[in-house]
């Protein structure tokens, strides 16, 4: 699949999204009230931003299929960045929610960091080096520093 | 002119002056970092603004903001590697000289363009903000609603030939916005009986995810390349200073493009260097010297590339739109703060709102002096790793998400939306749109559904009110001014 029938893809379902979402709505709020005048209704917004999302999420799939030049724009570009490699970083970023619960913020820093310095393929030693230095950092930033609480960890209960 | 004067006396604090340091040193490095812009930056250190006062935390943002545009001159001129798409005209002509061995003066020449851009447009929307402000003050419900509806037409409108898909963001954004409580029938909308998702899609977590851990991830993921960048002698001299006035008209002309072109929602800096830049390059009478190592092409880009900033910060003081993401998350932090940005802004916090535009009159100043004694030493950066980078941003973005409501749930929303800001960057859908419709929704349906209650929903409420009528138009014609075009071309197709 090319990456421009990925993006066409992306977009169709994203019209398609939109438009079961219009359909479900209403029992999505609690409490809806559908008897009273349209702008009143808690419903109003929703639809028209999933309206929006519908209409130009369709007509973005046909364009993006078409094939379309784009403007450079501040937006982030993927360049030649490995979707493996972030998927697999998103892992770690994700799993340092536990490593943190159990074995404390410090901990968790260093040893994310050192997976992701070892996955990205840095030195062994320059990721001790990193994951040490930005474990030290960031605790003594945000934790001493600022006061950012954090709960006990698991193990030291 | 009081206020403004005043306004310095809250400026010039311990507090805010520290945090005008720390952002413009911040400012420049990210300027000359490879592959972090801004927003990143902005997303990923805006939890280092809670403990501070609204202006304090605002300064370091519009030291970032302002210290970027400077940082990224650097890159355009040595390395020829514009880090924002503001840079690329500046490039055109500072590297040509550069490759002469004029870096220095090409520095030289870039860093007082800007400098004069960014107190000239700073200056000039604090002396018209108030009148900005007083004529928006008579806007009512329909007026903003208009206005509301203009600028998100605008910020999809940037995306020249991917309008269709930055609308489909920019609709999505403002469906997020609707998640919670809705404020006028106390009903819970798409919460699933979370209480988290009582209070809405929190707006911090959801940038630090869209911009900060999307760009981490693609950063850490990057292929190792092998570093060859030969840095050329960069020492900034005092004739390169003064080179920038030997084009007075350029330079006006650039400014004010700039601050022009600033207030307007979504445009960019972008769009005002290339239009500043082939205006320089027209009026010249040695045009085929640009691209070249033309000093003055230099003059035009940077001058207009940095007086954006006043202009983006007017439109969203006197209005309380945002014009693209770095002004979005930067409302986002009035907010945070309990400060809504728009006419009555300077009625109510006055100290506030002229202080934000004397703080990037010092912003600008600190900067350049900044620049004078460090430049030499800040373009090493230019070295360093962007997998390295890419750790350090995505270590900063947990503990931002977390410190945003002191729980792993700002953790949980933040990677939920790295992936979704991951997941566009690979299928070019931009996230820009999505983060302003969530920065808008609130204040864009609050004002359509109070518009429509006042006239007991009839649309013709917009037809009646002149500057409401005017907006709706124009925002209707920048809609379909697209099909015109497509069939006055097939027309004009079909008769030749």
């Amino acid at each position: 699949m090319t990456p421009r029938h990925a993006e066409s893809l992306a977009c169709a379902f994203m019209g398609l999204a939109g438009l079961v979402m219009i359909i479900a709505t209403p029992h999505l709020i609690a409490g809806h009230n559908s008897d009273q005048p349209y702008y009143l209704q808690s419903a109003f917004f929703p639809w028209v931003a999933l309206t929006i999302v519908c209409v130009f999420g369709f007509i973005g799939a046909l364009q993006a299929f078409a094939g379309v030049e784009r403007v450079q724009s501040d937006e982030i570009e993927s360049g030649d960045s490995s979707v493996v490699l972030g998927v697999l970083g998103m892992v770690i970023f994700g799993s340092s929610v536990f490593v943190s619960l159990t074995f404390g913020y410090a901990i968790a820093v260093w040893i994310s960091a050192l997976a992701l310095g070892l996955l990205a393929r840095l030195s062994f030693k320059s990721s001790i080096l990193i994951s040490s230095l930005l474990a030290v950092a960031l605790y003594g930033i945000f934790v001493i520093g600022f006061k950012v609480w954090f709960p006990t960890a698991w193990i030291l209960n | 002119m009081i206020e403004i004067f005043s306004s310095f006396n809250s400026v010039f604090s311990a507090p805010v002056i520290s945090a005008i340091f720390v952002g413009s040193v911040l400012g420049i490095i990210v300027g000359v970092l490879p592959g972090i812009g801004p927003g990143v930056a902005i997303a990923v250190l805006l939890p280092l603004t809670y403990g501070m006062s609204p202006l304090a935390g605002i300064s370091v943002l519009l030291g970032i903001y302002c210290g970027a545009f400077y940082g990224g001159a650097i890159t355009s001129i040595l390395i020829r590697t514009p880090g924002e798409a503001s840079s690329i005209m500046t490039m055109f002509d500072g590297y040509p000289l550069a490759k002469k061995g004029q870096a220095g003066r090409a520095l030289s020449v870039a860093f007082m363009s800007s400098f004069v851009g960014g107190i000239f447009s700073a200056i000039s929307i604090a002396l018209l903000a108030p009148y900005i402000a007083k004529f928006t003050s008579r806007f009512g419900a329909p007026e903003f609603s208009a206005t509301a509806a203009l600028a998100l037409m605008c910020i999809a409108k940037a995306y020249k030939g991917q309008f269709a898909i930055s609308m489909m963001s920019l609709g999505f954004g403002l469906f997020m916005g609707t998640i919670g409580i809705d404020q006028t029938s106390s009903e819970n909308r798409f919460t699933f009986n979370r209480p988290e998702l009582l209070t809405g899609v929190p707006l911090v977590p959801v940038i630090i995810g869209l911009f900060g851990i999307a760009q981490g991830l693609i950063l850490f993921a990057t292929k190792p390349k092998l570093l060859t960048i030969e840095i050329p002698d960069s020492e900034l001299s005092w004739k390169g200073f003064l080179e920038p006035f030997k084009y007075k008209v350029t330079l006006f002309k650039s400014v004010l493009l700039g601050t022009a072109i600033g207030v307007l929602p979504a445009v960019g800096a972008a769009l005002s260097t290339s239009l500043s830049y082939f205006e320089a390059r027209r009026t010249s009478k040695n045009p085929e010297s640009f691209g070249q190592g033309n000093p003055e092409g230099i003059v035009a880009a940077e001058a207009a590339n940095n007086s954006n900033s006043g202009g983006a910060m007017g439109t969203v003081l006197t209005l309380g739109i945002p014009g693209d993401a770095v002004t979005a998350i930067i409302m986002g932090v009035f907010i945070v703060h309990g400060v809504y940005p728009g006419p009555q802004l300077f009625v109510e916090k006055p100290e506030l709102a002229y202080g934000i535009f004397s703080s990037l009159v010092i912003i600008n100043i600190v900067i350049f002096a900044i620049l004078l004694m460090t430049t030499k030493y800040i373009v090493r950066l230019v070295k360093v790793e962007e997998r390295i980078l890419g750790l350090v941003i995505l270590a900063l973005c947990f503990i931002g998400a977390y410190s945003s409501a002191t729980s792993y749930y700002g953790v949980f929303i933040a990677l939920v939306f790295g992936f979704l800001g991951w997941g566009c960057a690979f299928l070019h859908i931009p996230v820009i749109p999505m983060a302003l419709g969530l920065v808008m929704g609130d204040f864009f349906e609050s004002s359509l559904r109070q518009t429509l209650n006042i006239s007991s929903g009839s649309w013709l409420i917009f037809w009646d009110r002149p500057i409401a009528g005017s907006i709706v138009l124009l925002t209707l014609l920048i809609l379909i001014w697209p099909l015109f075009s497509y069939i006055h071309k097939g027309l004009k197709r079909s008769t030749s």
